[in-house]
């Protein structure tokens, strides 16, 4: 579903990612890890069309991203680590929105919503304003807004900032279950629990590149470590 | 912690210079170039107009002519000052950036009269810009001594002092009645909102009330023309004044031009007394300063305890993508009180012209006056503020209105939509609305000066190619040079680019007028068809870019 080939973005002389390849498959959940600065927003920007790599390619179901935007675009959603709206737009405003953008039939449109409010439990708060939202909230409606056109790639940048433990809850489980209908799944995070619990396979990021690809157990047999090894001690050892 | 303050201040304005320093410092000392420009303008205009006045008006109106200006103009600058600290002082009082770590000190105290000091501080510009080189053009003019000058520039300072303290004391008086009133009347809700409402609805009220006030003027009988056996006195004219503060002023102003030093202390005196009782007041309302900041903050819980009761319009987007933009845009500019209050605000200064305007239109009528000598000219300034505002609005809306989505980029940005229509969503919106507006301003001119159809025609066809050209090189310069250090759109406007717009646009606006000016006196119409194709040329050429330029944008 989602090929990066050996993506390069410069920032002025600042080599933020060097040489970076991976490949996610359909139904898949691709877990990066990795410190401050390492280079995991960039690369997801990067998918997202936010940011035009130095070099390399980006490929969504065999479609080059540089080449076709519009065509990739469609075919993603993406969950920001700072989900800022603008501040006099409400929830259930910016839910219409996005399908607007996203090409939704206008008679579906409507009938999502309370499907899409329902899954955080975000009835009676769809008419607040942005700017009233707590940091949760805020976070909750991104996501919902991220998966409102049926996406085939989801690109998440810290999934679970800010949410309560009820609510990361239900959108590891939303991961899970959208993973299964055969989505895949970018998952940037310093949340290493969650990054083992639904991940099929990590890579581990540091200074730009990619040190270590795999799942847990492989991951765990590159750092010599026990099979109980957590992703944590992986980590550490890794990166 | 004033020191403090003012060390953070200061840090604020250092760290601006730490990144693009080259581009940065030319841009400020561009900028200074052109203040000094702007006042040597001014002095000019005021030394050539308090000359005309000396030599060229009559013995017995000229004293009374001199106290009519003083007493206006005065009135018109402190009437800026209120509005726009009124404006700043809202949102520096209880909506500033990262003041909550300010308020969680021990210090809190203080932050009412640093808000004080801020808005002194920003409404100096006036005095710099225009105040000083009126001044200097006067002290010319009659020769008054170092001493006199001081006077003025003291009671100016004054001046500012006692419109600021009222403005901030009125804000705080009003925003803690309102909430004791929603405390006694549970169906009043108090929130932000609605206290930017109230406040908005006290100064239309107020411009209602001086707009009947100024349109009844009649400039003849106040001069006494009709009646050659009248006596004009300066009282005549005060008494038409009095009740504002800025008579004080005016009044000492008019001394020190009879020479009379001790007279002009007196109404200094009486100035100062003013001031004092204004600063009493802010020094009393200012300790309803934090309760009142406090329960702003509770605002937002409120608000989310009663449930799906936002009453009005939910924008549902509906059309195609380009008219979801559209309405994205016009959602976001309708709803953001800040915005409002500053377009209110540029809104009140062009209603001032259309006030001179409405008198003029009264006096011509009531007195039959015969003005075609003079009608092209007057049409001709009628453009030149109308296009300045246009320069203005742009400059304050249009030019920062891709750097001011820097935060928001990421939804435009991922989503399947092309960066062209990205661009048109908000060219659209921008270009109908400025044209809309610039129409209404420009009929309401047209029929003040009750011009011919072809003489309307000719301003508003030139009127409404400008607001074209100018929105649409605002807003490619905007997204071509994206301020990515901030998204104030005080800041971003004051960036090189920024300073680039402005002088090219007002440049073009004075093109316009002389093209119009050449219509309208010598029946030249190859200009106006020269300006209108030139510029159309321009506009194409810019939105046949647009593609790269939006390569170059925020959005990449």
């Amino acid at each position: 579903m989602l090929k990066v080939q050996k993506i390069t973005k410069l920032f002025g002389k600042k080599k933020a990612v060097n040489g970076v390849s991976f490949e996610i498959n359909k139904g898949e959940i691709f877990s990066l890890i990795g410190p401050n600065s390492s280079g995991k927003t960039t690369i997801v920007k990067t998918i997202t069309g936010l940011l035009r790599p130095t070099s390399g390619s980006v490929e969504i179901g065999g479609i080059d991203v540089a080449k076709f935007p519009e065509k990739t675009k469609a075919q993603v959603g993406y969950i920001p680590d700072e989900p800022t709206v603008w501040s006099y737009m409400t929830g259930e405003e910016f839910l219409y929105f996005t399908q607007a953008l996203f090409g939704v039939p206008e008679s579906k449109r409507k009938a999502n919503i309370p499907k899409l409010l329902k899954i955080f439990k975000l009835q009676g708060s769809e008419k607040d304003y942005f700017e009233d939202y707590s940091r949760g909230n805020r976070q909750k409606f991104s996501i919902v807004a991220a998966m409102s056109h049926d996406p085939k790639l989801l690109l998440i940048d810290e999934p679970i900032v800010g949410l309560d433990p009820t609510g990361a809850e239900i959108a590891k489980n939303i991961f899970l279950e959208y993973a299964k209908k055969g989505g895949s799944i970018l998952l940037v995070t310093h949340t290493l629990s969650v990054a083992q619990e639904i991940s099929n396979r990590i890579g581990i990021l540091k200074d730009g590149k990619l040190r270590a690809v795999g799942t847990l157990a492989e991951l765990r047999r590159k750092a010599g470590l026990a099979e109980s090894a957590s992703l944590e001690e992986v980590y550490m050892k890794l990166a | 912690m004033l020191r403090l303050f003012l060390q953070f201040e200061l840090g604020k304005v250092k760290k601006y210079f730490k990144t693009n320093t080259t581009a940065k410092v030319i841009t400020a000392v561009l900028f200074l170039v052109v203040f000094v420009f702007l006042g040597m303008g001014i002095y000019g205009f005021f030394a050539s107009g308090f000359r005309y006045i000396y030599f060229g008006i009559e013995e017995e109106f000229k004293i009374p002519l001199f106290l009519f200006i003083y007493e206006t103009f005065l009135l018109i600058l402190a009437g800026v000052i209120v509005v726009s600290s009124m404006v700043s002082g809202v949102f520096n009082l209880f909506r500033g950036q990262n003041d909550a770590w300010f308020i969680g000190t021990p210090g809190y105290k203080i932050f009412p009269k640093l808000i004080f000091v801020k808005s002194l501080f920003v409404s100096i510009w006036p005095l710099i810009i225009i105040f000083l080189p009126v001044v200097l053009a006067f002290n010319k003019m009659y020769q008054l001594g170092f001493g006199s000058f001081l006077l003025i520039i003291f009671s100016v300072i004054l001046l500012l002092v006692l419109t600021n303290a009222i403005t901030l004391s009125l804000i705080v008086f009003i925003g803690y009645l309102y909430f004791l009133v929603s405390k006694i009347i549970t169906p009043v809700a108090f929130h932000f909102k609605g206290f930017v409402a109230i406040l908005l609805v006290t100064v239309i009220v107020n411009l209602v009330y001086v707009w009947k006030v100024v349109s009844q003027l009649d400039l003849v009988r106040i001069f006494k023309a009709d009646n050659a056996d009248a006596i004009i006195t300066t009282a005549n004219i005060g008494s038409y004044f009095e009740a504002f503060p800025t008579h004080s002023l005016a009044m000492e102003i008019l001394s020190l031009q009879r020479g009379n030093f001790n007279e002009a202390l007196t109404h200094a005196g009486n100035l100062t007394l003013i001031a004092l009782v204004a600063i009493i007041a802010w020094w009393l309302v200012s300790y309803l300063f934090y309760p009142l900041w406090q329960v702003f903050q509770e605002g937002n819980n409120k608000e989310t305890e009663k449930k799906n009761t936002r009453s009005g319009k939910v924008y549902q987007f509906q059309g195609s993508q380009l008219t979801a933009l559209f309405k994205k845009e016009s959602l976001i500019a309708s709803r953001n009180w800040k915005n409002v209050l500053w377009f209110s605000f540029l809104a009140c200064i062009w209603l001032v012209q259309i006030g001179v305007s409405v008198i003029m239109e009264h006096n011509i009528r009531r007195h039959e006056t015969d003005i075609s000598a003079t009608l092209a000219i007057l049409q001709t300034i009628q453009f030149v503020i109308a296009a300045y505002f246009i320069c203005a609005f742009t400059l304050r809306f249009v030019f920062p209105s891709f750097s001011i989505e820097k935060k928001t980029s990421w939804i435009l940005g991922t989503a399947p939509v092309s960066m062209t229509r990205l661009f048109f969503g908000k060219y659209f919106f921008y270009t109908s609305f400025f044209v809309l507006l610039g129409l209404v301003m420009n009929y309401i001119n047209v029929n003040v000066l009750n011009v011919s159809i072809t003489q309307a025609l000719y301003s508003t066809t030139l009127l409404v190619v400008t607001i074209v050209f100018v929105v649409t090189f605002g807003m490619i310069l905007g997204a071509l040079f994206p301020n990515k250090e901030s998204d104030d759109p005080g800041v971003i406007s004051t960036s090189m680019s920024g300073l680039f717009f402005t002088a090219s646009s007002l440049l073009y606006g004075g093109l316009g007028a002389w093209t119009l000016y050449q219509a309208l006196t010598k029946g030249e119409l190859v200009f106006i068809e020269a300006f209108v194709l030139f510029s159309l040329l321009l506009v194409a050429v810019m939105l046949s870019r647009v593609s790269y330029v939006m390569r170059r944008s925020i959005f990449d």
